[in-house]
């Protein structure tokens, strides 16, 4: 073989070697590349759902913000259930992606004492209340589906549905060692002490605010329902009536506070429309009178506000064994 | 094997595990978010959360692990900020004790 053969034989050699190796690298760099093309979509994938929770937790400290909803939940409870409370321990939060779930427990005053009533859960779609469940374990139900004239707390000019008469004869039914909660309608509309006055032998725990609303639970938003205050002295650390010097003043500050978010507080109630902003105008020029209350107390006591000249109707709430403390 | 050759496999294994125990935790985040089970407080993914921050700087000098590192070194810190997030604004979001 001569030498030039040699060469080219040798230069053959090496080409085909570098091809092998070449060929070597470029496949281990195409399989490195698939690798990490893989893990890299794979993360991608994993961080959506974290990066959506942080958004949705950022929404809810600085967008509309979680505690405002809450406040708003609470305080639309007090002013549009009667004779209810609710206690800061029993408020659960829960978030999810760009949903908020809040539970919480409604109490009731009958007699001289608090129970459990109703068990709110509701879920929140960013600001928007998407679902309200309750289960409730009154025994008898307010109206589920409010009209004009199924309140249980009737304007003095309105009409109602029940039958009054009736109720008095089931309370005077009721055996003389049960306490009852009653929904009293007024034969005028009247101050609220005027009314603690009357009914000194039972405890007036909400009362209706006459909002220039009442006579046809009407406004031009539709059918509207009774709204009012707890009347009692409330220490719960929750309530927003908690050491308030005037109940009807922190009434009012709610209904502005509420105002804003009247959308989510409709929604939040049981009520069709709250109409605010006309309220807030009738209250703020007519003052506070009311036109029916919700009350509580031994049977034999509540019986005898028969009697009283002021009281129009009355529908019989919830009934407990006796419980009453002077 | 050459000494190079295998510490360049070394660094390319610290860098696969960074990334690799990023992905687990970013998985527990996961479950935890749309299941409601409380795994993020868990002392896994705290471990796992430093795990890929420490693995991903060890990963990040050598170049031939530098992919991985700096992918496990972005995941320890997205994790750090996950974390954060969630105690620091979780915490001003949720009112009761």
């Amino acid at each position: 073989m001569d030498p030039y053969e040699q060469f080219i034989q040798k230069a053959k050699k090496e080409s085909k070697e570098m091809d092998e190796h070449s060929e070597k690298k470029t496949f281990k760099a195409i399989r490195t590349s698939k690798w990490k093309l893989i893990l890299t979509t794979v993360i991608v994938i994993l961080l959506i759902v974290p990066t959506c929770f942080m958004l949705t937790i950022f929404y809810y400290a600085f967008g509309t913000k979680s505690t405002t909803l809450m406040d708003i939940t609470s305080q639309t409870q007090y002013i549009t259930e009667p004779n209810i409370t609710l206690e800061e321990l029993q408020f659960d939060m829960d978030f999810s992606l760009f949903s908020m779930k809040l539970d919480f427990i409604q109490y009731k005053q009958i007699g001289k004492e608090i129970y459990p009533v109703k068990e709110y859960e509701t879920s929140f779609l960013l600001n928007n209340l998407m679902d309200k469940k309750i289960d409730s374990k009154l025994e008898k139900t307010y109206p589920k589906y409010p009209t004009q004239t199924n309140p249980w707390l009737v304007h003095p000019k309105n009409q109602y549905e029940f039958n009054s008469a009736n109720e008095w004869w089931i309370l005077e039914g009721l055996p003389d060692e049960t306490v009852v909660e009653a929904y009293i309608s007024l034969n005028e509309l009247t101050d609220v002490e005027q009314v603690q006055k009357l009914f000194e032998n039972v405890d007036v725990t909400w009362a209706t605010v006459y909002t220039g609303l009442e006579e046809k639970n009407e406004s031009a938003e539709g059918i509207v329902s009774p709204i009012g205050y707890p009347v009692g002295r409330d220490t719960t650390n929750w309530s927003p009536f908690k050491d308030s010097v005037s109940h009807e003043q922190t009434f009012l500050e709610i209904l502005e506070f509420l105002a804003p978010y009247e959308q989510i507080a409709t929604d939040v109630s049981s009520h069709k429309n709250l109409a605010l902003q006309k309220r807030i105008e009738y209250v703020k020029q007519h003052g506070f009178q009311t036109y029916a209350v919700v009350v509580t107390g031994p049977k034999a006591e509540v019986e005898k506000l028969q009697q009283n000249e002021i009281v129009r109707l009355m529908k019989l709430g919830e009934v407990k064994l006796w419980n009453w403390v002077n | 094997m050459e000494l190079g050759k295998l510490s360049k496999l070394f660094f390319s294994v610290i860098g696969g595990m960074s990334v690799l125990s990023g992905i687990l935790a970013l998985i527990l985040i996961n479950i935890a978010v749309l299941t409601g089970i409380n795994v993020i407080m868990d002392d896994l993914y705290f471990s796992l959360m430093w795990m890929t921050f420490m693995l991903g700087i060890i990963a990040v000098f050598p170049k031939s692990s530098r992919s991985f590192g700096m992918r496990g070194l972005l995941l320890g810190i997205y994790l750090f900020v996950f974390i954060s997030v969630t105690f620091i604004v979780g915490w001003w979001i949720y009112p009761f004790p």
